[in-house]
């Protein structure tokens, strides 16, 4: 059992307001946006699970600023004129301008989202719960997701106390060999470790399911998936060019593609079982159908050309709209607050 | 032997691009129900060999493959270890690297899922094993959060669940505290007794199973001889025997003891003198000293007011259990950790909260697996490095020779045998004579030939006037080669003095040889010397 809702769900959730987040550029639903993940992570989140994320997020953070501060000096557009650096100098040589400023602030608010988002998502998911909700076809993918996801905290071990061994050698500099000093030899542990992880796995019986006994692939799975990522290739460049209503939709058949390439691969698989399966509550239908029409209403919204999801300090800074439907859909996404219990303590040692 | 379980024949095994075999026309058979205990030095086809019981040799590694082995009926040949997991469960040495899920009851559901077993049947599987294994209460903690007794102990309940008729371990407590060990040592003896559960186990800590084991397999050098452990005890090393053995074969006892209670009727027989003198060595003077120094890591307080000086020309074992503070206290002294309170003295001069490049390679730093920090290709190279960064001159053929590793500079040191590679590592650290050496449990995972070897090594660098600090949970290693022992416990220094005051009157903290005699006598010397001035006049003697 996921300790508080389906893991597809989760999923689900954090999938909507990250697209929502990719949509949108008016900067007071991306701080709704913001806002919500955030309250869902102080109240969701126990602090146990969040220890380790903040790095991230501090991370985040100081990209954000960068960001800022990047734009600033190099875009030298708009109306609202601070200081005028040499034209002489490169680069940062010209206009440095409010909008500007104002630019890598919405810029670098959509990525903070983002972020904060994935930092609430990933401590509420479990890998072996993910592993199970995935099609079988692609499990040994999942497994192997899962064991180097356990392999990180051991990593950073590894490295440090690699570092401190060099350290303690005498090594001062931090010059292209010191790094060979660091990576050569975790690379070696890597590897040692990546072996006896194998064997494990083998003694195990993993991929034994894969082994022989099932039916042979169908052609037409092949077909649908290359069709489906071919589709999704165009739809992608026709939304980077700007053309996004129409290649948007265009992604729609692109996945029912995949989809059905990756579903179909089931039947060339012998099963494997499931140790458990979440029994789904009113508290996944809740978050989950708030989540559906949140996003329904956001894309409606946005297929309508809702001038509010735009916002463009170029060449004059203007207000930002205000879409009340938008921000009350958006509102929805906050169910989590509402209806997940708390983690027992025994499951957050 | 009609009832064998394991059959090996004629088994002959070369891995790819080796030299010589690994495995040398071994025969060998287990018979169902047994407890075998595979030894043997480090190198010597152990591991080989329980890899040939599930397949993973030839099927993973490779190879010349020649002779068969079957298992419960199944020949290894013809089916590979993912159809032999059904028959023959095996766990790893390291208990970090063979789970892979995040949750204790998915780890053991894991193998039961790739196999296809219904739901229901794998929950009931689940609840046995966790039970069996003495593990309900973890079953929805992470195996990150486990200590390394605990892991184990999932990893075994892990490779039961497909219901095997044999359970094959290689090494399983060479990575663990002596608590650790014995939980999983154990929960062993009771699925062998108990549930009649066939167990071949690799173990160098032979004081823990040598007295439960039916069968002893030998293997040096790829030849396997096999016997009951009276048997085989006479040929193995005597160093690698546990000390009440080594004490009956020095007394020519009849039936040689396995346990410390059958050593217990031997020493009734004798008359004990009083405990030999020991002389103490002077040690020097002061080269780190640690005052008033109370650490704190993440906010968790690990050392408090803590106050030790480390002198030249000592060993100084320090000791205490897992998250006692004893790696923290190395790292402190090396400028690692800051210290919130107190004071670091390094060479007279005060290094609290400086950078540890501060000591300018002064501090030689041996960490848990040395190996893991070698970079270079030629071991040669290595040991050039840590002089240059000490900035001093050194012959690096001597200070090879000084180690064993004659001739094996321009070696790559992952090409080195396990030994070679520990004492090389050893070698390239401490090249550049650092006065202060600090070693975070050095002999860990060694058999007891090597852990004798680097005892020696380290023993000498200090008889030139240097200050070895070593953590170890081995007190039989700390009674035989340590000036002095720090006990940690509770954040603080408990017990700090000779090993003839700290090791002894208790119960865990102390020797096979002072639980028998009591008194000072911690190893078997001080328990021969100690009959021999009785005037016994013990046979052998």
């Amino acid at each position: 059992m996921s300790p508080t809702l389906d893991v597809r769900v989760w999923i689900a959730w954090g999938g909507v307001l990250m697209a929502s987040a990719l949509m949108i550029r008016n900067p007071i639903l991306l701080t709704e946006i913001l806002a919500i993940a955030l309250t869902v992570r102080v109240v969701c989140v126990p602090p146990q699970r969040r220890q380790g994320w903040g790095w991230f997020v501090r991370v985040a953070a100081i990209m954000a600023v960068i960001g800022v501060v990047f734009n600033a000096l190099t875009v030298h557009a708009g109306d609202r004129v601070l200081v005028t650096l040499p034209s002489a100098w490169p680069v940062i040589g010209g206009d440095l301008t409010g909008n500007a400023i104002v630019y890598g602030l919405v810029s670098s608010l959509a990525f903070f989202t983002l972020v904060v988002i994935g930092t609430t998502l990933s401590p509420m998911l479990r890998w072996t719960e993910l592993t199970r909700v995935l099609p079988r076809r692609v499990m040994p993918l999942a497994v192997a997701g899962s064991v180097a996801w356990a392999f990180l905290p051991q990593l950073g071990t590894a490295a440090r106390e690699i570092r401190e061994t060099q350290i303690a050698r005498g090594q001062t500099a931090h010059g292209p060999r010191e790094l060979v000093s660091l990576v050569v030899p975790l690379l070696g542990g890597g590897l040692d470790r990546a072996m006896t992880t194998a064997e494990a796995l083998e003694a195990r019986g993993f991929g034994v399911a894969l082994e022989g006994g099932g039916a042979p692939s169908q052609p037409w799975r092949r077909v649908s998936l290359l069709a489906g990522l071919f589709l999704l290739l165009i739809a992608a460049y026709g939304i980077a060019v700007g053309e996004a209503t129409p290649w948007g939709i265009g992604a729609l058949p692109a996945i029912v593609l995949l989809a059905l390439g990756v579903r179909g691969g089931e039947v060339t698989a012998r099963q494997t079982t499931r140790y458990r399966s979440h029994r789904r509550t009113w508290r996944d239908g809740v978050v989950l159908v708030a989540s559906v029409i949140a996003f329904g209403m956001v894309v409606v919204r946005w297929f309508m050309g809702a001038d509010a999801f735009r916002f463009d300090p170029y060449p004059s800074i203007v207000a930002p709209g205000v879409d009340l439907i938008a921000m009350l859909a958006l509102a929805l996404t906050v169910a989590p607050v509402l209806v997940v219990p708390d983690i027992p303590e025994e499951r957050l040692r | 032997m009609t009832d064998a379980i394991i059959q090996v024949r004629d088994l002959a095994y070369r891995y790819p691009e080796a030299t010589y075999p690994a495995l040398d026309h071994v025969e060998l058979e287990i018979a169902a129900g047994a407890f075998a205990l595979v030894v043997g030095e480090s190198g010597s086809g152990k591991s080989t060999l329980l890899r040939a019981l599930n397949g993973l040799v030839p099927h993973f590694s490779g190879g010349t493959f020649g002779g068969s082995v079957t298992v419960a009926g199944l020949e290894t040949r013809a089916h590979p270890p993912r159809v032999m997991s059904t028959k023959v469960g095996f766990v790893f040495q390291d208990p970090e690297a063979q789970l892979v899920t995040d949750r204790v009851d998915d780890e053991i559901a894991f193998a039961l899922e790739q196999h296809g077993v219904t739901p229901v049947v794998m929950r009931k599987r689940v609840e046995e094993m966790l039970d069996v294994l003495g593990i309900a209460g973890l079953r929805e903690r992470s195996p990150s959060t486990l200590s390394g007794g605990e892991r184990q102990r999932v990893a075994v309940a892990s490779a039961l669940a497909m219901h095997p008729e044999v359970l094959v371990l290689d090494e399983p407590t060479s990575q663990l505290d002596p608590w650790g060990a014995e939980e999983v040592l154990a929960a062993l003896r009771r699925l062998n007794e108990e549930l009649g559960l066939t167990v071949v186990l690799a173990e160098h800590r032979l004081d823990r199973v040598l007295g439960h084991v039916d069968l002893v397999a030998r293997v040096d050098r790829g030849k396997v001889m096999a016997g009951s452990p009276r048997t085989i005890v006479p040929s193995l090393d005597p160093l690698t025997l546990p000390p009440v053995t080594q004490l009956g074969l020095a007394l020519e006892a009849d039936p040689v003891p396995l346990t410390v209670k059958a050593g217990r009727a031997l020493v009734r027989s004798f008359t004990q003198g009083a405990p030999p003198v020991r002389v103490a060595s002077t040690p020097g003077d002061a080269i780190a000293e640690l005052r008033g120094v109370q650490v704190a890591i993440d906010g968790h307080e690990i050392l408090r007011d803590l106050s030790l000086t480390l002198r030249a020309g000592e060993v100084v074992a320090v000791m205490g259990r897992n998250g006692s503070g004893k790696s923290t206290l190395l790292r402190t002294i090396l400028g690692f950790v800051p210290p919130r309170r107190g004071r670091v003295i390094v060479e007279g001069e005060d290094r609290t909260g400086k950078h540890p490049s501060v000591h300018k390679g002064a501090i030689g730093y041996v960490p848990q697996r040395p190996d893991a920090a070698l970079f270079h290709d030629h071991l040669a190279d290595e040991i050039r490095y840590s002089l240059r960064l000490r900035g001093v001159d050194g012959d690096v053929e001597a200070w090879l020779a000084r180690f064993g590793l004659d001739g094996l500079g321009e070696r790559h040191p992952r090409d080195l045998s396990g030994g070679e590679r520990e004492r090389a590592a050893l070698a390239a650290i401490l090249a550049g004579d650092p006065r202060l050496l600090l070693l975070d449990e050095p002999t860990r995972g060694m058999d007891a030939r090597r852990k004798h070897e680097v005892m020696s090594l380290l023993r000498g660098m200090a008889s030139e006037g240097k200050a070895v600090v070593l953590v170890t949970h081995d007190v039989e290693l700390a009674a035989r080669y340590a000036d002095r022992v720090v006990l940690l416990g509770d954040r603080e220094i408990i017990a700090d003095g000779p090993p003839r005051e700290v090791l002894v009157d208790s119960m865990t903290f102390t020797t096979q040889m002072n639980l028998l005699f009591g008194g000072e006598i911690l190893t078997v010397e001080d328990a021969l010397a100690a009959i021999s001035a009785s005037g016994a006049g013990a046979p052998g003697l």
